[in-house]
């Protein structure tokens, strides 16, 4: 008899077999779950449980019935929860297996359908409880008390019908990347708008809905057939899976895996750095400009204007998040602070590739042959000017709203070059270049660079936005801001861009 | 003639291998040099030591008449591809190089750029960005862009890698020309026929311990 046996064709029974012995291996080399782990993960859980859990239960379901009839904001939130949804499944792929199953498994004869059904499963229960929590949240909202099992019923229903819908064209989106990247275009701006819309209702005073709700059992009736119809074609779907191209789970395994890393290595760069290489791998029929070889710009501004062209598509974040702080506009004086400081430091950010590449790897500033002084004060320009104008719109609509008075939107223009200051600093650092020292906690050591990393560029934008800052907690309406803080923010500003290019390296190849 | 690259009793180690034991090279203004040696004989090494962007465990080196490696001034004369950069993602390969261009004080729109793309067969990606090339397109890009720039010094590692013969003719002829019009050059190569199209004068680099 020949030693060597002839190939067969494996069955289907070879792929649950094959993860079995795969598992089994894995348990042999590092053993079964560790007690440890999930004693902290559900301490995690039980303590995020109580703290949590009461704010986000009034959220959901308010104990005050809602006054008159139904109001438009809760729609148009949830509408902006599932366009949420729908962005971070396509970031998460949604559909994807681990890193090593994906290099190893994927390529092989082993049917995928089986391969792929956890993922599949587990992407339409958190459709399923996304959905329900959403529906349940509007129900609570516009539904008069005391509401019965049957409202709550249809809501939840109806909701779940309408994520798990979401999830099939996320899914959708990923088997077809050029019909994806239009859909991710028409998701981010639904969100964006839904913002907006929101904003504006809360400012101009909530409407009443255009048309009566549907009966409660009827409701019921229409969800309970969505549902249906969502779940066959999640069926469909998985029934389809053997057809799937490799490449789209693939590249998800991947980024899936990379997230991983990222919460693994405490290194919350990474995702910056991904999510840009991703996006510029998107871009297809990019053409080059004139705007470089015309001259009329210096050159590294000019190359930040053309960045800023390309990102045009991505635009609609920080136009939507202007509109934020009216939300927070009566809350607490640190919250609506926090929010502006937040979002002119990421509208300033836009660019920032440029700069966190260059900070990490200096060999085209050198090929360049430019000194760290000379990209520090192009390099500024461009995010001053953006956050310069994020920060006037949004202090502007503060103003209309009548939260604020006095000319704000001039103080938001003089405060763009000391938010590009901080964003400038922020670009330079990685988690793990600003420290690798390990803090020790009672469940293990810690790597504090993340920490210095989340305030790095804040603590600078803190001290350099004093006058904003000290203004939004001093001066709320009627007090009017005076032009003496006008001339601070200017001082302050000025004194932050000098100082930041004055201590910029002389040298070529650092900043 | 005045000496653009000066290594003296050049020294480098890691642990306990030497991998440079007691160099010593002298590169007079226009001239060309290729460092020719097996595999380990130190060859980049002696080129990261060149440009500064590596310290010598002993021994001295200067470029012009200075250390190498500091200060804007150095980095303007001296061009290398010992490094491989990180390209701006969001810029197409020909704003790559008009950027390098522009930003060195140069017209970008002289026909310098595009005779270059046509001798590294880049015109066809100009609009690409550098994230969609591949490691042969990337080799070429990176020769592009710091040939494009002005230079008196030109430090390269295996220009002739990854280059089919058509490309390998047309950069040995540049880097000719460029000699000849007075820039220095320094290269490692591991191709003869490359080397002696360029017209550079062979130094061989052995393992110390051979």
């Amino acid at each position: 008899m020949s030693p060597i046996e002839a190939p067969v064709r494996p069955g289907s029974a070879a792929a649950v077999d094959a993860r079995r012995w795969i598992r089994r291996r894995q348990v042999a080399a590092g053993g079964r779950v560790d007690i440890g782990m999930v004693y902290v993960v559900s301490l995690a859980v039980l303590m995020a449980g109580a703290l949590l859990g009461q704010p986000l239960v009034r959220v959901v379901w308010p104990p005050d019935a809602p006054s008159g009839g139904p109001a438009l904001t809760p729609f148009v939130g949830a509408l902006a929860v599932l366009a949420a949804f729908f962005v971070v499944l396509r970031q998460l792929g949604p559909l994807s297996v681990s890193r090593s199953d994906a290099t190893w498994l994927l390529p092989s004869p082993l049917p995928r359908r089986i391969l792929l059904t956890p993922a599949l499963t587990l992407i339409t229960i958190v459709a399923l409880v996304v959905g329900a929590v959403v529906g349940i949240a509007v129900t609570g909202h516009v539904a008069a008390r005391p509401a019965g099992l049957l409202v709550v019923g249809a809501g939840g229903i109806t909701g779940a019908a309408a994520a798990v819908f979401v999830a099939l064209l996320a899914l959708a989106g990923q088997r077809q990347p050029s019909v994806a990247r239009f859909a991710d275009g028409i998701g981010i701006a639904i969100g964006a708008g839904c913002l907006i819309l929101a904003a504006a209702l809360r400012t101009t005073g909530d409407r009443r809905l255009p048309f009566a709700l549907v009966p409660p059992a009827a409701m019921l009736a229409i969800g309970s057939a969505a549902l249906a119809a969502a779940l066959v074609s999640v069926v469909l779907t998985w029934r389809s899976l053997e057809q799937w191209p490799p490449a789209p789970i693939a590249e998800a395994s991947i980024n899936a895996g990379a997230y991983a890393d990222v919460v693994y290595a405490v290194e919350p760069s990474y995702l910056t750095e991904m999510s840009a290489r991703r996006f510029w791998r998107s871009r297809t029929r990019v053409r080059t400009t004139r705007l470089l070889p015309a001259r009329r710009v210096p050159p590294l501004i000019a190359q930040d204007l053309i960045i800023l062209r390309r990102k045009a598509a991505r635009l609609w974040w920080p136009v939507g998040a202007a509109a934020l702080p009216v939300y927070f506009a009566d809350g607490p004086a640190w919250l609506l602070l926090g929010v502006v400081l937040i979002g002119a430091l990421a509208a300033a950010g836009l660019t920032a590739e440029s700069t966190h590449g260059d900070a990490s790897n200096p060999a085209l500033l050198r090929l360049l042959g430019a000194t760290g002084r000379q990209v520090t004060t192009q390099r500024l320009v461009v995010p001053a000017v953006v956050a310069a104008v994020w920060l006037a719109v949004t202090l502007a609509v503060l103003q209309g709203t009548g939260s604020l008075t006095g000319p704000w939107w001039l103080l938001g223009l003089l405060a763009g070059p000391a938010v590009a200051v901080g964003a400038f600093q922020r670009a330079k650092a990685s988690a793990a270049s600003i420290g690798t020292i390990l803090i020790d906690t009672p469940l293990g050591a810690f790597p504090a660079g993340m920490l210095l990393w989340l305030l790095n560029g804040i603590d600078v934008l803190a001290v350099l936005t004093l006058p904003v800052s000290a203004g939004l907690v001093m001066l709320r309406a009627p007090e009017s801001l005076g032009w003496h803080w006008l001339l601070a923010q200017a001082i302050s500003s000025a004194l932050g861009y000098v100082l930041l290019v004055r201590r910029s390296s002389t040298a070529a190849g650092s900043l | 003639m005045t000496s653009a690259v000066d290594v003296q009793q050049v020294t480098v180690t890691y642990g306990s291998t030497v991998v440079l034991d007691g160099i010593d090279l002298q590169v007079s203004e226009g001239a060309a040099v290729a460092l020719v040696g097996e595999n380990g004989a130190g060859k980049s090494t002696l080129l990261r030591c060149i440009t500064g962007l590596q310290q010598p465990s002993d021994g001295d080196i200067s470029v012009f008449d200075a250390a190498p490696g500091r200060g804007s001034h150095f980095w303007q004369q001296v061009a290398t591809t010992v490094e491989s950069p990180s390209w701006y993602q969001g810029l197409t390969v020909r704003e790559h190089l008009d950027l390098v261009r522009v930003v060195n004080g140069d017209d970008p729109g002289d026909g310098h750029i595009d005779e270059l793309c046509r001798a590294l067969g880049l015109t066809g990606l100009s609009d690409s960005l550098p994230i969609t090339l591949s490691s042969g397109q990337r080799q070429r890009f990176l020769l592009a862009a710091t040939l494009v720039r002005p230079s008196r010094l030109l430090v390269l590692d295996e220009p002739e890698q990854r280059l089919d013969s058509r490309i390998k003719h047309a950069i040995a002829a540049h880097l000719r020309s460029y000699v000849e019009a007075g820039g220095t050059l320094i290269m490692a190569s591991h191709d003869d026929a490359f080397r002696v199209g360029v017209g550079a004068d062979e130094v061989l680099l052995t393992r110390p311990e051979s």
